[in-house]
């Protein structure tokens, strides 16, 4: 078994929080959240090539750009998911910015795109070529239905474990 | 005064001029009474200063020697100024000197003290806690019937207790757990988010209050503290139940330093892979023998209440039992009482009744019968309490004869 932390970033709003809350297996209070700006979660895997992973998630409180202290906690990250909300547009341009300063902190590691609330009606435009080339997945997700969250999470885990 | 020679005196008469000189100083003895060898001896007593010191050396100790005490005490009085100031020059001038002499007497004292203090707080905590009776508080006090000692230090020795319950070697850069050893058998929560979730609070202190590197070193968490240490690669975490000594983060910091010179290397580019660490488990591990079995306390916790539970429930089966024998011994001996009673042909009891404690017994007599009062010392030696009314058959009027034992 090996361990990998892995952060989940996106505006505020966009579902991280909830997208976490439907696949993990741990539940730590929210209050973690709001208090120290972080929550953390772990969700046990085995990967396609049989490799037993268990990802630390770290759940950072929304913003559409990182501050100093939210930069020192994805530190140490082997991957993330970028989330954007699909039913507003802005959330995208959001998740955009923050890859980049994502790469500037932590260098480049996999990440997967997520439009999350696949159950809205869609009123953000597809993802950029160059943002879903620089991702090593793209999905579609609701966590209000559960569609596509563990796929998020599998697929990460598979470019984590492939390195 | 040493008396004239009278053969000295009688050569005064002569004229001779060496005579004379001669007679000049017998004259100078004559009159004196000293002769001049021992004036000189005077003079230079006086002038030189070593035998001046000489003889009040020996005056001085003879004459303090022949002290009374009222004497003494008016010396005292002015020699301990001038003690007193030369003392404060020399402990200005040397101060460890002083600190040579005073070690030894001070030492013994602060014990004392140390020791006093300590019983007083033991006295304090027995009768703050005298009062209360809490589980824990009958389990202590039962521990200390059983091993003799007080109380308090029952008590004192449980609060003071402090162990590590578990230690969390974590990565600093990730949050991921490098290695963890507990002492609590069971399941405990995520030990993975737990320490994520340590790294997080370390950063957060960090990002918040200080740039210093080591700016967290204890988080306290309901009853348990948690002490961090800080190496550069890795964080070491100890959960500790208790109050630990001062030095404790000192222990933890070493253990650190211990396992980053073990495997710098592993620390540096640690891979998520536990098992590249097992190495240092055994090191790790040793923090959990830090005075504490908590295994023991939490297995025992159950069995031990248990046992406080049996021991209550055989106390209380005990009572009963002597109560419900006691009862019968007491029935029975009523039942005697009235028997006894009731073979006097002139005494007839119709009824025997407890109330608060007291057989009432009521019956009749016929006053020019046997005394109560003697037949109930036969049956009752032992009884608190016995009222007998007895009505006279007789008269109209009842009278009561009260058999109160008192034994
Ligand atoms: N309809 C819909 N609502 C969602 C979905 N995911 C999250 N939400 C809602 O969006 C709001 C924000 O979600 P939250 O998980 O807190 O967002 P976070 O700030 O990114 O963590 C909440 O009211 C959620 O119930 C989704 O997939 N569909
Ligand atoms: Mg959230």
């Amino acid at each position: 078994m090996i361990t990998k932390k892995i952060c989940i970033i996106g505006d505020f709003a966009v579902g991280k929080t909830s997208l976490i809350n439907r696949f993990v297996d741990n539940h730590f209070s929210e209050e973690y959240l709001t208090t120290v700006g972080v929550k953390l979660d772990t969700k046990e895997l085995v990967t396609s090539t049989g490799t037993d992973i268990k990802l630390v998630i770290w759940d950072i409180a929304g913003a559409d750009e990182l501050t100093t202290a939210k930069r020192s906690y994805i530190d140490g990250a082997s991957g993330y998911i970028l989330v954007y909300d699909i039913s507003r547009p802005k959330t995208l341009v959001s998740a955009t910015n923050l890859q980049g300063s994502v790469v500037e902190e932590i260098g480049s590691v996999p990440f997967v795109l997520v439009g999350n609330k696949n159950d809205l009606e869609a009123k953000a435009p597809e993802p950029d070529a160059d943002l879903i080339d620089k991702s090593c997945h793209q999905l579609k997700t609701s966590a209000l239905t559960g569609d596509g969250v563990a796929d998020v999470f599998q697929a990460l885990a598979e470019a984590v474990v492939a390195g | 005064m040493k008396n004239p020679d009278p053969k000295t005196s009688a050569a005064l008469i002569t004229d001779s001029k060496q005579q004379n000189d001669s007679d000049l100083e017998t004259l100078q003895k004559l009159l004196v009474g000293i002769d001049r060898e021992q004036a000189q001896d005077v003079f230079a007593r006086v002038q030189q200063l070593d035998r001046r010191s000489d003889d009040i050396y020996e005056v001085l100790v003879d004459a303090v020697s022949k002290l009374n005490p009222d004497e003494q005490s008016k010396v005292m009085e002015h020699l301990s100024s001038v003690a007193a100031t030369s003392l404060k020059t020399s402990i200005r001038n040397d101060p460890d000197n002083v600190t040579e002499i005073v070690y030894p007497i001070m030492l013994p004292a602060i014990r004392q003290a140390v020791a006093d203090s300590m019983r007083s707080a033991l006295e304090r905590i027995d009768n703050m806690f005298k009062s209360k009776l809490s589980p824990q508080s009958i389990k202590w006090r039962i521990e200390a019937q059983r091993s003799g000692v007080s109380y308090a230090e029952v008590l004192l020795r449980n609060t003071m207790h402090y162990g590590v319950e578990q230690a969390f070697l974590i990565d600093k850069k990730s949050g991921l757990l490098m290695q963890h050893v507990s002492a609590l058998s069971g399941s405990q929560k995520d030990e993975d988010a737990v320490s994520a979730m340590f790294l997080a609070i370390e950063r957060f202190v960090k990002d918040s209050f200080s740039e210093d590197d080591d700016a967290l070193q204890r988080v306290t968490i309901g009853e348990r503290l948690v002490y961090l240490a800080h190496g550069p690669h890795a964080l070491l975490a100890c959960v500790v139940k208790g109050t630990p000594p001062a030095d404790f983060l000192e222990n933890v910091q070493s253990t650190l330093e211990t396992i980053h010179a073990a495997e710098p290397d592993t620390l540096k580019e640690f891979s998520g892979d536990r098992d590249t660490l097992a190495s240092i488990n055994p090191v790790m591990s040793e923090l959990l023998e830090l005075d504490f079995d908590e295994k023991e306390e939490a297995s025992d916790g159950f069995s031990d209440k248990a046992t406080i539970g049996m021991q209550l429930a055989a106390i209380a089966g005990l009572l009963l039992l002597s109560y419900l024998w006691f009862q019968g011994m007491q029935g029975k001996r009523v039942d005697q009482y009235m028997h006894e009673l009731n073979s006097n042909q002139h005494i007839q009891v119709y009824n025997a009744e407890k109330r608060g404690g007291i057989w009432e017994l009521k019956g009749i007599i016929d006053p020019s019968g046997a005394t109560p009062a003697g037949i109930a010392h036969s049956a009752f030696v032992n009884e608190p309490k016995v009222v007998l009314q007895l009505t006279p058959v007789r008269f109209l009027n009842a009278g009561t004869a009260d058999v109160a034992d008192s034994n």
